[in-house]
């Protein structure tokens, strides 16, 4: 099972999107893909226009009822696309689990008791906060991609999130296979973009993605239309860029795969 | 304003367990291989796709401008029975005068 984070601690980064539209792309490209939407604003959902049945099981149950994570599952327009969406009971849910052993690895358990596993990638959306839930979410993931804007701010903010993965990891024996930073809404043609980029090459090189994420328009429009952006405008500079960044994660997750020459 | 960044750079860093090296240092004195085979049939792939692309644009573009055509037809076809169906109204309408005009007459003559 290959499992994708998304998460920065700044907000408005594109978290969201980039996780929607990449799991979109996954998914007509073949692979089965699981989204789960972890922020309590359901913004993941609200993109994909889905939420759960009347009487179905929702994610907050399944973690601390244990109930299967099977039956929270929804599906979407896409029929390689499947999504377990927020509800308004993510609000309770650092709460609930505070009380509850090993509750860290909550998510984690409850994607490997899923077995056979039917999905070929999870894709997890985090809010732009640091709560117990991000913890569930974060140590269900094996790869991390933090999406990271050309300002100083997000800059800054990359910073303490290193610092607190690091020491996070740390604390709980628990390492990542792989963290990428995404450079978001780039604009190479204004100059405080040109020395962002280059900061973060600089610092952050064995790190960051080699691809970046272009600004455009394009990316709000598909949004309102509730589509993603590579359905919405398949042409567009976003969706050849998020299909540049799908491609990059599938040749390094089958090179990560493949066997290491001796 | 690098001092800044420079300022800020990270301190500590988490260790993934997979993380590949993309591009090796120069600097280091490491051979830069970029994968150009890959590169070039990346490229193919996208412009062939944009071509794919533009070519179901093209053909969708075909079939609307033929609807269309047809559609233009069936207007013509109507106007034209519009304008003979005019023409009739008119000659009656003519017809139609000039019998009210004949009997204007008769009725001033018989006044």
């Amino acid at each position: 099972m290959i499992s994708v984070a998304v998460f920065s601690m700044k907000g408005g980064t594109g978290k969201t999107t980039l996780s929607g539209s990449l799991g979109w792309v996954l998914a007509q490209q073949g692979h089965r893909v699981l989204m789960i939407d972890m922020d309590p604003q359901g913004h993941l959902s609200q993109l994909f226009n889905v939420s759960p049945v009347k009487g179905q099981t929702k994610l907050y149950y399944s973690l601390i009822h244990e109930q299967p994570l099977a039956d929270t599952v929804v599906s979407t327009s896409h029929p390689h696309l499947f999504l377990i969406p927020a509800t308004e009971d993510h609000f309770y849910l650092n709460a609930a689990l505070l009380s509850k052993p090993w509750r860290e690895w909550k998510l984690k358990d409850a994607l490997h008791a899923m077995y056979p596993f039917p999905y070929d990638m999870v894709i997890i959306d985090l809010g732009a906060n640091l709560s117990l839930s991000t913890y569930v979410a974060l140590f269900a993931a094996k790869i991390l991609i933090i999406p990271v804007l050309p300002d100083l701010l997000s800059y800054l903010s990359l910073k303490t999130l290193f610092t607190f993965l690091d020491k996070t990891c740390k604390y709980y024996k628990y390492s990542f296979d792989m963290i990428w930073v995404l450079m978001n809404r780039v604009n190479s043609h204004r100059p405080l973009d040109r020395e962002s980029k280059k900061a973060l090459e600089k610092y952050y090189r064995r790190f960051l993605m080699p691809v970046v994420v272009r600004d455009d328009l394009k990316f709000s429009e598909a949004a309102r239309e509730q589509v993603p952006i590579t359905t919405y405008a398949p042409q567009s500079t976003g969706a050849r860029d998020i299909k540049r960044v799908a491609q990059f994660l599938e040749t390094i997750i089958s090179q990560s795969k493949s066997p290491k020459p001796s | 304003m690098d001092e800044i960044y420079e300022a800020n750079a990270p301190v500590d860093f988490p260790i993934p367990k997979e993380q590949p090296t993309l591009e090796p240092n120069p600097a280091a004195g490491e051979k830069i291989t970029r994968p150009v085979k890959e590169s070039v049939e990346r490229w193919k792939k996208e412009i062939l796709d944009k071509i794919q692309f533009l070519k179901e644009n093209f053909d969708q573009a075909t079939r609307d401008r033929e609807v269309l055509s047809q559609e233009m037809d069936c207007l013509k076809a109507e106007l034209d029975a519009s304008k003979e169906q005019a023409k009739l109204l008119e000659a009656q309408l003519a017809e139609t005068l000039e019998t009210f005009n004949n009997l204007l007459d008769e009725v001033s003559r018989a006044l």
